[in-house]
């Protein structure tokens, strides 16, 4: 059977010659070789063809439609490029950051997504720290003229942020989990890594993400066992590099660890012990609610190994949870609410709606593991609200809590919202960085300068982090999305950014590390787990 | 023939395999890619052993990032071509069977290592090939089908070379003693015609060798198609067929089909297919009984999920019976457990519904990107551009009316059918039906599960509530099982005077005709209810059939 390309050559052609004379891997070198120069021809002209900068335009009387929306905010001088897209129909979009007249980073885009260079836009932040930016937004119409926006204007602060963000991803979850996994973002970049991916123990959970002062180590976690029951849940500390397993089940304290606070000395931690239930709502936006139908904290010695809970902390005939320490470690801040479930037992919540938390403090000597005498911060009965997940600024003096009509869940209630009370004189406001919808799950960074928070704001279902600048004065400013690489990551992104942490550098230890110490044997006195695998954020 | 024969076998595969409801099309993109990658291997025709372990694994490493498995059908095709081919040096086989071994890992690992955020849907790493590793039997059957016939085609040829080479006394050390010239078969045409030249005889071999693997692929093509459609699971294929005019919500053809569909066949998502095209084309009070009918006439949450069509009927049963947020508790479970396109639309459906217009936009940009989806997806962001409220949607329209508007909270889990269609021990109705205007499908269905359970008394005590639907007559079921209720109840009524109203319910003149003329035919005394029913069936009065058959009575 003669070979095809001889066919196609013919016996005459004047490639006969060529072809007998080179081997066919000689070909297949050439062929590449002429791929390669094509494609570097290619490029070189691709980059040649640069778009001209806009030299005349004329302007219109209203700011662009971007997105996500970052008009007007201030920005930390060591953030990513802030990426968007431009929502505005065009044939051509160019977008010009300046500082004055000096300085500017140029970006064309044919289809409106706005990448701006990582090393010029560091440049750019480093030398106009305090200063304005202007952004000047250009669109070119189907006859190749330009029009230019109002600007939008973004300012540097001083201060920086942290600069790792450590939060955990789940998707649209409603009750049911299946892949979730905590996880570090380098705020100076877009560099995402898994501190623990659920998927590494057979679609365990993990959650409760917890460091002391905001440092990356030592820090702690907890998992629940997914498909694989041999993993027990339970408390994951690590500290100098390795990973542990603490037994926080001793006791009357059957259930395993939630919400966990570091004493800022970084020797003990102050966790919740909820018994959560997962609700639905038959009618209404919403259709999740969460309850706690019981809940304490209680006190573990990472240096001794025991766990200790007191009345002032866990009172019998109250639900107490969201335990924070004050930063010089004197106090902890936690929130309590009478329980009402005892009669109710197994059976549907009926009153559920009177359940509203009261903001506690109680004093707390950590030479002699001495607690005081637990006093009301701020009673729901003056507010009218149930008040959660406190949260003390390292410089001591603000608390920032959030607020919603009932229940312990704020993420989920779409009236949720986050307050900043100034414990010099315990006065409280409610943030205009809020929205209409949830936002919860807030956290500061180490200079007390910025705080980042939970919000379902864009869509009223996944939660994504906002970042938002508080000045000397203590007045914050407009909240903007932690910045992504694709301008358009938000629109399809069906993750939620749960519990969001400021660290002050990355996490080092290893995720086999923690796996390890995952899959070790519970200490001793735990309970195995008795199966299923419910979630929540 | 053998070879054309054998040649067809995947093509018969592929034709059983595609009448499977649940068939993944990707498989068989899969298996093209592999076929071109293999005959892109055999025609490159690369000797030296380097170039072409090197060729093998590339075209392995593309082959396995497009299409998963189907990669294994390409090696095996090139394992079975070089193991044929005399020039092929076993180091490059072994190296090869290695190569396809570790081909799989080192582009697992490469994957793995890309940054997740990389991707769109923000899919944690290690997750890339979880879905891809599970071969269901379809695709297996087709990807081994492949190499199967490769084999048999390539020992057939080498057969024939063997053979040619014997006739024209050119010694082949392949061959085995026992085998002589005179055992073999004549060589085909294309072989003759190297033997003896371009010949008159030989032309006309040569033609008909062309003619013959054509014939034999449309006589199997027609065996194939014939099979497909007559013997092939015949009894599902009908039932697959309403499943498919339901999705299409072409009712009339879903109850054309179902009378064709096997008592074996007739399984709950038939059923449950039926009574709604029946609610749908209003037919469901007067012909329910006309159909088979069990116990449960809806689908439940729980149970086997052939095809995805439980969660797919569920979640749009409870959004159609007002339990949106039912539905959305479910579709979205089901799409943390399996992501799906399917799944996504309902998710942007009953955002929709709920009028949660930025919520509907985050699953439609997704959506936007499945090229089955992607004309839907892309309709509806654009009506929601220019109408958030998508307050001119006729169907949304009817089934925000339709929405329970009672808050009633429990354990986080989608309420079971035999609660939402259950009148509550303290009678209280069932939060479809107590708000304003009553939803008609609930009415209906709740009606239907009293019915099937023959629970007359209940069915009587709703009565009064189908004035809200405006009937142009009471329909006869309900008819028949007043009268029912109004004979065999505690407290008999009265029912032999010229008008009879029942809770309120007068009853038409023909279905007391009806009865009568059963009372006449059966007596008056004692009556076995197997004889009821036969006569019942007889006369018309089907749910007299029904409620008086017995399983125990015979067909």
């Amino acid at each position: 059977m003669k070979p095809h390309h001889a066919a196609l050559f013919g016996a005459k052609t004047p490639f006969r010659s060529l072809r007998d004379g080179l081997k066919r891997p000689t070909w297949a070198i050439l062929g590449v070789g002429l791929l390669g120069a094509g494609l570097t021809i290619l490029a070189a002209f691709s980059l040649g063809q640069r778009p001209a900068d806009p030299a005349e335009w004329t302007s219109l009387a209203r700011p662009p439609q971007v997105r996500p929306d970052y008009r007007g905010i201030v920005i930390p001088p060591n953030i990513a490029p802030l990426n968007f897209a431009v929502e505005e129909a065009a044939t051509g979009y160019c977008v010009q950051v300046r500082a004055g007249d000096d300085q500017a980073i140029t970006v064309h885009s044919c289809d409106g997504g706005i990448r701006l260079p990582l090393r010029p836009w560091k440049a750019l932040l480093d030398q106009n720290r305090g200063r304005r930016l202007e952004v000047d937004v250009f669109i070119r119409d189907e006859d190749g003229r330009w029009q230019l926006f109002e600007p939008l204007e973004w300012t540097v602060a001083a201060e920086e942020i942290d600069s790792h963000l450590v939060y955990r991803l789940l998707g649209p979850t409603f009750s049911t989990y299946k892949h979730l996994g905590i996880y570090q973002r380098d705020l100076a970049a877009y560099e995402e890594s898994p501190v623990l991916f659920g998927g590494s123990f057979e679609q365990g959970c993990t959650n409760c993400h917890a460091f002391a002062n905001n440092r990356p180590e030592p820090f702690l976690l907890h998992v629940r066992p997914g498909l694989d029951e041999s993993v027990a849940p339970g408390m994951i500390v690590v500290r100098d590099g390795k990973a542990a397993r603490v037994n926080t089940r001793i006791g009357p304290i059957s259930n395993p660890a939630g919400y966990t606070a570091w004493h800022p000395g970084g020797e003990v931690a102050v966790f919740s012990i909820n018994d959560t239930v997962q609700y639905m709502h038959g009618a209404g936006k919403e259709t999740r609610e969460v309850y706690d139908r019981n809940s304490d904290l209680a006190i573990v010695d990472f240096r001794t190994g025991a766990v200790s809970n007191d009345p002032a902390i866990a009172d019998p005939a109250r639900l107490e949870t969201f335990p924070a320490w004050s930063p010089d470690g004197k106090h902890l801040y936690f929130c309590s609410a009478p329980s009402l479930w005892e009669q109710v037992k197994d059976s549907l919540l009926g009153d559920y709606k009177q359940v509203k938390y009261d903001l506690m403090r109680v004093g707390y000597d950590a030479a002699a593991n001495q607690w005081g005498k637990p006093e009301t911060l701020l009673a729901s009965a003056d507010t009218g609200k149930s008040i959660l997940q406190p949260r003390p600024s390292p410089d001591g003096r603000y608390l920032l809590f959030c607020m919603c009509d009932h229940g312990p869940f704020p993420a989920f209630r779409e009236d949720a919202d986050l307050y900043l009370m100034d414990l010099s004189n315990r006065s409280y406001r409610r943030l205009e960085a809020n929205s209409p919808r949830s936002e919860s799950w807030h956290a500061w960074s180490s200079n007390s300068r910025w705080i980042v928070f939970e919000s379902r704001r864009d869509n009223g279902h996944v939660a994504w982090p906002y970042l938002c600048y508080l000045d000397a004065s203590g007045r914050e400013h407009r909240p903007f999305l932690l910045p992504q690489k694709d301008p358009r990551f938000y629109e399809t992104c069906l993750k939620t950014f749960n519990l969001p942490e400021f660290v002050t550098g990355p996490i080092t230890v290893p995720e086999r590390e923690i796996l390890r110490a995952v899959r070790s044997a519970p200490p001793e006195g735990v309970p195995r787990p008795s199966g299923g695998s419910t979630a929540r954020e | 023939m053998i070879d054309e024969f054998a040649s067809a076998v995947p093509f018969l595969v592929l034709l059983v395999v595609h009448s499977r409801y649940d068939y993944p099309f990707a498989s068989s993109l899969g298996a093209a890619f592999a076929m071109a990658a293999a005959a892109g291997y055999v025609r490159a025709g690369v000797q030296w052993p380097p170039w072409k372990v090197a060729e093998f694994a590339g075209l392995c490493a593309a082959l396995y990032y497009l299409a998963g498995n189907a990669v294994y059908v390409f090696a095996l095709c090139a394992l079975i071509h070089e193991c044929y081919s005399r020039a092929s040096a076993w180091t490059a086989k072994l190296v090869m069977i290695a190569g396809v071994a570790t081909v799989k890992l080192g582009v697992n690992g490469i994957l793995a290592a890309f940054h997740p955020g990389l991707l769109y849907l923000h899919i944690p790493r290690r997750l890339f090939f979880e879905n891809e590793l599970a071969l269901d039997a379809a695709t297996g059957v087709l990807y081994a089908s492949f190499p199967l016939c490769a084999l048999l085609v390539a020992d057939r040829s080498a057969r024939d070379r063997r053979a040619s080479r014997a006739v024209r006394g050119v010694p082949d050390a392949g061959l085995k003693p026992t085998e002589g010239p005179a055992q073999r078969q004549e060589p085909r045409g294309c072989h003759l015609r190297v033997v003896h030249g371009p010949t008159l005889v030989a032309s006309q071999e040569k033609v008909a060798g062309r003619r013959r693997p054509i014939a034999a692929t449309i006589l199997a093509l027609l065996v194939a198609v014939g099979a497909s459609q007559l013997a092939v699971r015949r009894g599902e294929r009908a039932a697959l067929r309403v499943h498919e005019r339901a999705d299409q919500e072409k009712w009339d053809e879903v109850l054309w089909f179902a009378r064709h569909v096997p008592p074996d066949a007739y399984s709950q998502f038939v059923r449950h297919d039926v009574n709604h095209a029946l609610h749908q084309t209003g037919r469901l009070p007067w012909e329910m009984f006309s159909y088979p009918q069990a116990p449960e006439p809806f689908l439940t949450a729980a149970g086997d999920d052939p095809y995805g069509l439980r969660r797919r009927r569920f979640c749009d049963f409870l959004m159609r019976l007002g339990r949106v947020n039912d539905a959305e508790f479910f579709v979205h479970e089901d799409f943390v457990r399996r992501p799906s396109a399917e799944a996504l639309r309902f998710m942007a459906r009953i955002a929709m519904v709920k009028d949660r217009p930025d919520m509907a936009r985050l699953f439609l940009n997704v959506l936007r990107d499945d090229l089955i989806h992607r004309t839907w997806a892309q309709d509806a962001l654009r009506r929601l551009q220019e109408d958030p409220t998508l307050s001119q949607d006729a169907d949304l329209a009817a089934l925000r009316a339709g929405m329970v508007l009672d808050d009633d909270l429990q354990y986080a889990s989608p309420r079971p059918i035999t609660t939402i269609l259950t009148v509550m021990p303290s009678e209280q109705m069932p939060a479809t039906l107590r708000r304003h205007p009553p939803n008609r499908m609930a009415f209906e269905f709740l009606m239907a599960r009293y019915l099937v359970m023959r629970d007359v008394q209940t069915v009587v005590r709703l009565l009064p509530q189908a004035v809200a639907f405006g009937y142009p007559t009471t329909p006869p079921l309900y008819e028949e099982a007043a009268m029912i209720f109004a004979r065999t109840g505690k407290e008999k009524l009265n029912t032999s005077g010229p008008e009879v109203v029942i809770n309120g319910c007068r009853i038409s003149q023909q279905t007391l005709s009806k009865v009568r003329q059963l009372d006449a035919a059966t007596g008056y005394g004692h009556v076995v209810p197997a004889e009821i029913s036969r006569v019942a069936g007889e006369l018309g009065l089907t749910y007299f059939r029904y409620y008086y058959y017995r399983q125990d009575d015979g067909p």
